[in-house]
């Protein structure tokens, strides 16, 4: 259980007998766990900031102004680009890790996958950041 | 030779969920792990969405959130609320077990689960 992304067989023992399926039997390797799990740990955090932050962080009601306000913190900017970059990674990680828990995939395959998933990655974390800097003009 | 194909763990899964065969507890929060983290994946992607139309300007702002005030949309957000805290929860239960081997596994995952479920519940006046 301790193996980090690691090929544990006594896994799918537990599994078949109805217990604990946590590991993937494919190997997803030091960045894929890095991946899901350091991100999932900071996510938890800037979840929590973007909601206070976003619902909480001034008295006045949600408005376009109060918005556009907001944002011109560098705190603010902070929790909601990281939340975005972090989210991207946590999200494409783990589409990665279903695919691969197929087992469906060679080496070749995962390799190609690994690739895709970066790619699809970069494009939309590209996306992300362009809709957040369209709104933090003056 | 017939060289037999190891069946992957979701397609083990699968058939024996479809076939009655019950699994424990943990095998589901596996499987809710996934569903959860596609569902809030597509939110992810709505919400970017969501936020490229309203920055355009005051009106779309404030037409957005006019339609967002609607009871189905409010219900949907706590539904949302409770598919997120099941994937965080269950998350921080698999990020504790990685860390610390000899925690009781099964307890936990029935600690994430209802905490999950308590948690929502509270939220419900922030909605409605």
């Amino acid at each position: 259980m301790t193996v980090i992304g690691g090929n544990n067989p006594s896994q799918d023992d537990k599994a078949a007998e109805g217990g604990y399926i946590e590991e993937s039997p494919q190997r997803i390797g030091i960045w894929g766990w890095l991946g899901l799990y350091l991100t999932g740990a900071v996510l938890l955090f800037l979840l929590l900031a973007h909601i206070l932050l976003v619902h909480y962080g001034s008295s006045q009601p949600v408005s376009f102004q109060r918005t556009l306000s907001s944002l011109q913190s560098p705190f603010v900017r902070f929790v909601e680009l990281g939340l975005l970059l972090i989210a991207f990674i946590h999200g494409f990680t783990g589409l990665r890790r279903i695919l691969l828990d197929l087992e469906i995939f060679q080496k070749r395959g995962n390799v190609l996958l690994t690739t895709g998933f970066v790619v699809t990655g970069l494009i939309f974390s590209i996306w992300g950041v362009f809709i957040f800097s369209a709104f933090l003009r003056p | 030779m017939t060289q037999h194909k190891r069946k992957g763990v979701i397609q083990r899964f699968t058939t024996r969920t479809l076939r009655g065969r019950p699994l424990g507890f943990e095998a589901y929060m596996w499987a809710a792990q996934r569903i959860t983290g596609v569902i809030i994946f597509g939110f992810l992607m709505y919400h970017l969405y969501t936020l490229s139309v309203i920055f355009e300007s005051k009106a779309a702002f404030d037409q957005v959130m006019k339609r967002f005030q609607r009871p189905l949309i409010r219900f949907g957000e706590l539904l949302l609320v409770w598919v997120i805290l099941v994937h965080a929860l269950n998350g921080l239960r698999l990020i504790l077990l990685n860390l610390f081997p000899g925690l009781n596994h099964k307890r936990l995952a029935y600690y994430a689960s209802g905490a999950s479920l308590i948690l929502s519940l509270c939220s419900i006046p922030v909605f409605f």
